[in-house]
């Protein structure tokens, strides 16, 4: 078996030409020593159950037990790290938010404050699950300025990391959340700390009170992103777009700047149980799209052409599962708004 | 209800929809009375309706409450909503 000796980011690059067959379960096919050696370089140096998988694949003749345990290793890592990343939340919400408020009077530079230790918590994290092979993001497109000018950042959302992801290269990232976590006594004040704005319960009226609150992130200087599908992606697909964020980008003056996420293998995506996490290093690609002008185009139309550039962009996996998306679309939730 | 007060709000709600709204491709005499308002049926969506609620608190001086949990009812179909404007209406 050949595996590649790890090394630096660069060897993600031109991973995009590649095009998986997918098998029944809908896991891309690799050969090993891509999968272990490229992908999931610095496994053997965390001394992780998945250092192992290159043998792994030759215990699949002994009836794949050690296959079943490395899976099973990955997923108690992959419930950890949530226990962790929960316990993390709780401290900064009531540990760190609190001193903050003390020793910062400013409401903005207060909420700066939290953005920046938060972001910095949220970098770390994922370096650990990098370092862990249970996770990887991979920044394409990305400037150093991005994410500091006031915009509207409209992404689909294949994981549950996509927004700390997001969140670590562009701190001052406002975001739009599920209501229930904005009023959740865990980690509310943390949320509402940084500047968050909640979706609203859903009720037909309520999109007013979450227009108002973007409008005002917008007009603070703070970037916000919103998710316009309204909640995770479907397996493989994306739900259709809604068209509030084009909305107040128009009304606020502030160009849309796509974020196209694809996660590959999927992991923690909606739906999936923690504990089938893919034995393979899932890897998060985050590409930073151009800035859209919103001032010409109509909302709708500029909603349905950003939709079409995903759907296009992302062409590859949206295709494998296409019926999914249909099939799904009927249990979103009705809690977030546009 | 006085029938025609009735007839002539309605015939205005329908208007209000196609022209607050700018739907383009639907006139007002093809929305159907209990034909739902959003999803299917017309397909509006919730800045449609704020918008709605506007134009509707504009011309008829009839207020919407963000927190009214009729809301949904109200806004389910232009017969709905043209009860509700009928029995409230200020103006128009």
């Amino acid at each position: 078996m050949v595996v590649r000796p790890s090394g630096p980011p660069s060897v993600h690059e031109g991973r995009g030409e590649q095009s998986p067959t997918l098998d029944e379960r809908g896991e891309p096919q690799r050969p090993p020593a891509l999968e272990h050696g490229v992908l999931c370089p610095r496994a053997e140096l965390a001394g992780l159950p998945v250092a192992r998988s290159a043998a792994g694949s030759l215990a699949l003749s002994r009836g794949g037990r050690l296959d079943a345990a490395i899976r099973f290793g990955r997923g108690m890592g992959v419930a950890l790290a949530i226990l962790f990343f929960w316990s993390g939340a709780f401290v900064l919400a009531w540990l760190v938010v609190p001193y903050v408020y003390l020793r910062e009077r400013d409401r903005l530079r207060r909420r700066r404050r939290m953005q920046r230790v938060v972001a910095a918590a949220w970098r770390w994290f994922h370096r650990q699950l990098d370092r862990t092979t249970l996770y990887r993001v991979v920044y394409e497109g990305l400037s150093e300025h991005d994410g500091e000018a006031p915009a509207v950042l409209v992404a689909n959302h294949p994981s549950l990391l996509d927004v700390t992801a997001i969140i670590s290269r562009m701190p001052s990232t406002c975001c739009v959340v599920k209501s229930s976590l904005m009023t959740s006594p865990l980690v509310g004040r943390l949320l509402r700390s940084l500047g968050h704005v909640s979706a609203g319960d859903g009720s037909l009226m309520s999109g007013a009170a979450v227009l108002d609150g973007v409008h005002d992130r917008l007009r603070e200087g703070f970037p916000v992103l919103v998710f316009p599908e309204g909640t995770r992606s479907p397996m493989g697909g994306m739900h259709p777009f809604r068209r509030g964020a084009f909305e107040i980008a128009q009304r606020a003056g502030v160009p849309v700047v796509p974020l196209f996420l694809r996660c590959e293998p999927p992991a923690l995506g909606k739906g999936t149980p923690v504990w089938r996490h893919p034995r393979r290093c899932p890897t998060l690609t985050v590409h930073v799209g151009g800035p859209l002008d919103t001032n010409g185009p109509e909302p709708r139309g500029l909603c349905k052409n950003v939709e079409r550039s995903f759907r296009g962009r992302l062409g590859l996996v949206a295709a494998a599962t296409a019926t999914s998306a249909h099939s799904s679309a009927a249990e979103r939730p009705g809690e977030t708004v546009k | 209800m006085n029938e025609s007060l009735h007839a002539s709000v309605k015939q205005s709600v329908k208007l209000l929809i196609v022209e607050s709204l700018m739907l383009e491709d639907v006139a007002p005499e093809q929305i159907v009375d209990d034909a739902p308002l959003f999803g299917e049926g017309l397909g509006l969506d919730s800045i449609d309706a704020l918008e709605l609620a506007i134009a509707i608190d504009k011309r008829f001086g009839v207020k919407i409450e963000a927190e009214d949990e009729r809301n949904r009812e109200i806004f389910r179909s232009v017969a709905s909503l043209t009860a509700h404007i009928a029995a409230n209406k200020t103006r128009g």
